[in-house]
């Protein structure tokens, strides 16, 4: 992981890389309607998350409420981080 | 007795549900109710015969209304709602489409007044071809009637229970194979459209003690991403597609222990279905798509090609004889599938005749990736091949020779959504100073590994 940088950052920066979007998005902006993210970019997305924060997201968490926007994602991957 | 009759004839109990969710539940006399009802009325307003293109979505809307038309003796053309507005002009124009509908199913003539002259058009769906055009491929209600009969005896279906649609339902295999299926048997659908968020599927097939679905491999691939996720309450699964490799067949059946696993071959245009198989037959696991269903016949041509003769094959695609006599020879559907059939009658797929390939369910053409590409003023000339991919199977990539260095994947990306749809758009490009080229300057795709690249 790269401990000097933000973790918000480091999501907003997968999220870019991976929906081919510019970074400026909003961190409200919903991830599929909003950005027009597909469900492959979603499980591209995870798999990167899990290997930069060394964390195991279950499939059973992947749900609108953890995923649907850089916030939601930002406090849900926080408190698997702790 | 005609597959219209037969739909709501057949049914034991009509006050069954067709569809019990949290928010609705319709019985099957409340839906014939509707279709009726609004059948006659629709027939009064714009007479029959009409084409008219119906935009899918896995929703109980789509269902009423695709009956509506069919009952009304018009001829439904359903396709998916991603087309852009400058598409679906073009797609009116082509096919002379009467009407189209908008998001809440209303129906918006196009002012073309040429009617359907075409006989036994029941339903369309759109297919693409190696260039990526459109065609349409027309199917009768006999040939619907025969696959969904032999599917449901065949695949052991005569008395399913709750059945999970996810797969969007502009696909045949959705919309006959599932769809058509549990109209006839009476089966409890479920629907669900097919959400970026996988932890909600897993969700809805255990609170909603779903006992059939049918998918992808992709969409078992997600679900299966981690370990804990046992189904018990499933009974039958269908993955749509080739055959699966073996590691994988066994973890589903590791996930979803109490379930018969079939796995079969189709296209569209064979109206879909033409072989099955299920996980404990020996051939299973040697990789075999199975033995032709019941009324289907097999062959494999001089040159390799799987050949499909069956009363479910389409009656033609919609305006294109040329197309329509390529495909069809001696009454025999020539599949572009290259295999062969062992002893016993199974089948086996071993690749394309053209350079088509499958990407998680989705058809990929790479002419028509390419000619995309190419279009574009900072590239050369493009070459598109598929990768492999853990939850795809395949994905597309390009490798590129450009005209100007200064290029990001980015903008390569956004440049290819103009003209498609994200599920066939490259992710990943390579850049090349010479792409290997027949004397005719033709791509060599057999050489592509020879290639020198570097990731852009």
């Amino acid at each position: 992981m790269q401990k000097n940088k933000n973790i918000t950052e480091i999501i907003k920066s997968i999220i870019s890389d991976i929906g081919m979007i510019d970074d400026d998005f909003d961190s409200n902006a919903h991830i599929k309607n909003d950005l027009g993210l597909d469900s492959m970019s979603i499980i591209m997305i995870i798999l990167e998350l899990n290997k930069e924060f060394n964390i195991e997201i279950k499939s059973t968490d992947v749900k609108e409420e953890n995923f649907s926007n850089l916030n939601k994602i930002d406090i849900f991957i926080r408190s698997l981080i702790k | 007795m005609q597959l219209k009759e037969i739909i709501f004839n057949s049914l034991k109990n009509l006050n069954e549900y067709f569809i019990s969710d949290d928010k609705i539940k319709i019985s099957f006399y409340d839906l014939y109710l509707y279709v009726f009802k609004e059948s006659e009325i629709l027939k009064k307003q714009i007479g029959e015969n009409n084409r008219i293109i119906i935009f899918s979505n896995n929703n109980i809307d789509f269902i009423k209304n695709l009956l509506v038309i069919i009952y009304s003796n018009n001829f439904p053309i359903v396709t998916n709602s991603k087309y852009s507005n400058e598409k679906i002009i073009e797609i009116v124009k082509k096919f002379k489409i009467n009407f189209i509908t908008d998001s809440f199913y209303n129906i918006i003539s196009t002012n073309i007044n040429h009617k359907n002259t075409d006989k036994n058009c029941f339903i369309a769906l759109f297919t693409s071809g190696s260039t990526g055009d459109e065609k349409i491929v027309v199917l009768s209600e006999e040939a619907i009637f025969n696959n969904t009969n032999s599917v449901i005896k065949n695949m052991n279906l005569t008395n399913p229970e709750n059945i999970a649609i996810i797969l969007p339902l502009y696909h045949s295999f959705a919309l006959i194979t599932q769809l058509f299926t549990s109209l006839i048997t009476g089966a409890n659908i479920f629907l669900k459209d097919n959400s970026c968020f996988y932890g909600e599927l897993i969700e809805f097939i255990k609170n909603k003690n779903i006992n059939t679905i049918a998918g992808v491999p992709t969409t078992f691939k997600t679900i299966l991403l981690d370990k804990g996720n046992i189904f018990n309450s499933v009974k039958h699964i269908t993955v749509a597609g080739a055959a699966l490799e073996i590691d994988f067949s066994k973890q589903l059946k590791e996930f979803f222990p109490n379930a018969q696993i079939w796995v079969g071959y189709g296209l569209t245009e064979a109206g879909p279905r033409v072989t099955a198989i299920e996980y404990n037959d020996i051939n299973f696991l040697k990789g075999s798509v199975g033995k032709s269903i019941d009324d289907v016949e097999i062959k494999i041509s001089l040159d390799g090609e799987v050949l499909v003769k069956s009363l479910s094959t389409m009656n033609f695609y919609l305006d294109n004889k040329k197309d329509t006599k390529n495909k069809i020879k001696l009454d025999y559907l020539h599949t572009g599938d290259t295999g062969y059939i062992d002893k016993d009658g199974y089948l086996y797929i071993i690749g394309r005749k053209d350079d088509i390939f499958m990407s998680g369910g989705e058809k990929i053409a790479p002419l028509m990736i390419e000619n995309v590409l190419n279009s574009y003023e900072k590239i050369d000339m493009a070459i598109v091949y598929p990768e492999d991919d853990i939850i795809l199977g395949k994905k597309p990539v390009a490798i590129l020779k450009l005209k100007n260095d200064n290029i990001t994947t980015k903008e390569i990306y956004n440049y290819c959504l103009k003209y498609l749809d994200k599920s066939i758009t490259p992710r990943i490009f390579y850049k090349t100073d010479e792409i290997p080229l027949t004397h005719n300057g033709k791509i060599k795709r057999n050489n592509i590994n020879l290639c020198k690249k570097t990731k852009i």
